[in-house]
């Protein structure tokens, strides 16, 4: 046996640790790994065992457990959690905001209130960012409204990367050029710098959703954009999810989900309802 | 106009509470006037595993939907063998719809049912057992489809009897399609029945 496979079987997970680590995960984050996402986890976990000196992954999860400044759960997190997204994902969503759900949330806003939308989770950024482009390229009404944009994760990495601002080609492939043009400057042969203007005008901010001590001062949003999260929880989890989305909501506030997601099947607390082409779940007014 | 930015550091609204948080103040909240303050209380009940009794309690008299909701997703992370049995009770509410809200809960704490489920599958009302039996075929428990392979044998009312071959449909294994045939047999004459047991023992076969 060589030396590097020798290696990697000492840092092999266990059934009895990966079980584990499925039940703490889940119960700190509300993301559940099944078994199907058990390579994923191997080799995330074992990345991390590498980067923190553990020959041992029980001896790494207890490391986890119990350190006391909890970093290194936050790097966990940060490695079990990285999401491939891009500008314009799903675009019918955005074509939706600007073509019903905007009018429809400003009429209820008295004059200089703000309209407050959450993009929850952002990961690196491009669904807040083209949330607030497309207003602006799409929306009249922002000519006349106060719009704020806050995007949070549960990831610091991510969330280090949105407040950045660098895209690369990849994430740009459903961008039209004339908008990479107008809101993007090269910065190198692949990447791609966000106008300072929009990145300054973002907010982001670090919170685990399944957490209500760190969700409860989130409030006062019109609208939120939750897609393709909810699907990682267990149930239990994503009913405290949505628990904290509609405490976060304004009452006739909006929440656009993944396309493969539905409300529905969690909670009778929204109604559902079309706006163009797209299905938005709304709390009563 | 245009994009705007609070100027707080986190982007969010500074905590702000009103109202004392202690648990006896929580536990006078959930009487509030107003369903917000009532949820909210609920909500902030979550980490007094005590104040589950009064939470169920509360469940049987809420009218707010929200509250409701709230309410029963913090009896579902602090589940344990005394609330379901609290939450199995309510089955039997006139509410139809605080019914089917509980029927979701019971159906996601399996290991805190499993004791709960035999004695819930003889009570006397049959519209009772149906909702048991469909909360059952829910469960995430290796004993599902004998639970329902029994009540199909033995509950002498047939929609109990069809509720359990709907469930056995989903969870049944291909070692019970003759005793799920055998069912429509105790039945002499109830077309229904029939076409539920074979329709139930077709389902499992065409299982990979």
């Amino acid at each position: 046996m060589t030396t590097s496979a020798l290696a990697e079987e000492a840092l092999a997970v266990t059934n009895d640790e990966f079980t584990w680590f499925q039940d703490y995960f889940g119960r700190k984050t509300g993301i559940y790994f099944e078994d199907n996402k058990r390579y994923f986890v191997d080799r995330r976990l074992t990345t991390r065992m590498q980067a923190t000196g553990h020959k041992s992954c029980l001896l790494y999860l207890r490391f986890v457990q119990f350190q006391p400044s909890q970093s290194e759960f936050q790097k966990l997190v940060n490695a079990m959690t990285v999401n491939e997204t891009y500008f314009f994902r799903e675009e019918y969503q955005l074509s939706a905001l600007v073509d019903g759900v905007m009018d429809d949330v400003r009429k209820r806003k008295a004059r200089g209130q703000s309209i407050r939308i959450w993009s929850m989770p952002c990961s690196t950024g491009e669904e807040p960012y083209s949330i607030a482009i497309y207003l602006m390229e799409h929306w009249p009404g922002m000519a006349e409204a106060d719009v704020e944009i806050v995007g949070s994760d549960i990831n610091s990495t991510v969330l280090d990367a949105a407040r950045e601002g660098i895209f690369t080609d990849y994430a740009l492939r459903n961008t039209p050029p004339n908008i990479v043009a107008k809101y993007f400057k090269r910065v190198s042969d692949t990447g791609y710098a966000l106008h300072k203007d929009i990145t300054e005008a973002i907010t982001f901010t670090q919170v685990n959703l399944t957490n209500p001590d760190e969700t409860r001062s989130y409030r006062g949003f019109d609208i939120v954009f939750c897609r393709n999260l909810l699907i990682y929880f267990d149930s239990t989890s994503r009913r405290e999810a949505v628990e904290c989305l509609y405490g976060a909501l304004n009452p006739g506030g909006y929440i656009f989900l993944g396309h493969s997601e539905s409300m529905s099947r969690i909670s009778s607390l929204f109604t559902i309802s079309r706006a163009a082409d797209a299905l938005v779940y709304q709390k009563p007014i | 106009m245009g994009l705007v930015k609070r100027t707080s550091k986190s982007g969010e609204k500074r905590e702000l509470r009103f109202r004392d948080r202690s648990k006896e103040d929580l536990l006078a909240q959930l009487g509030d006037a107003q369903a917000v303050e009532r949820r909210w209380a609920v909500r902030d009940l979550a980490e007094y595993a005590d104040t589950m009794p009064m939470l169920c309690d509360c469940l049987e008299t809420e009218k707010d939907e929200a509250v409701r909701a709230a309410i029963l997703t913090t009896l579902l992370k602090q589940r344990s063998p005394e609330i379901a049995r609290r939450l199995s009770g309510i089955l039997s509410s006139e509410d139809a719809a605080l019914r089917s809200a509980v029927m979701d809960v019971l159906a996601d704490m399996p290991e805190q049912l499993d004791s709960l489920v035999e004695p819930l599958l003889r009570q006397e009302d049959p519209d009772l057992r149906i909702m048991v039996v469909t909360v059952v075929a829910r469960l995430a428990l290796p004993t599902v489809s004998d639970w329902l392979l029994n009540v199909a044998q033995q509950d002498a009312h047939p929609n109990v009897v069809a509720a359990a071959l709907e469930g056995l449909g989903e969870c049944g294994t291909v070692e019970m399609i003759a005793n799920v045939r055998a069912v429509a047999t105790r039945f002499p004459g109830n077309p229904y029945l029939a076409f539920s047991a074979d329709a139930a023992a077709g389902r499992i076969g065409q299982r990979p």
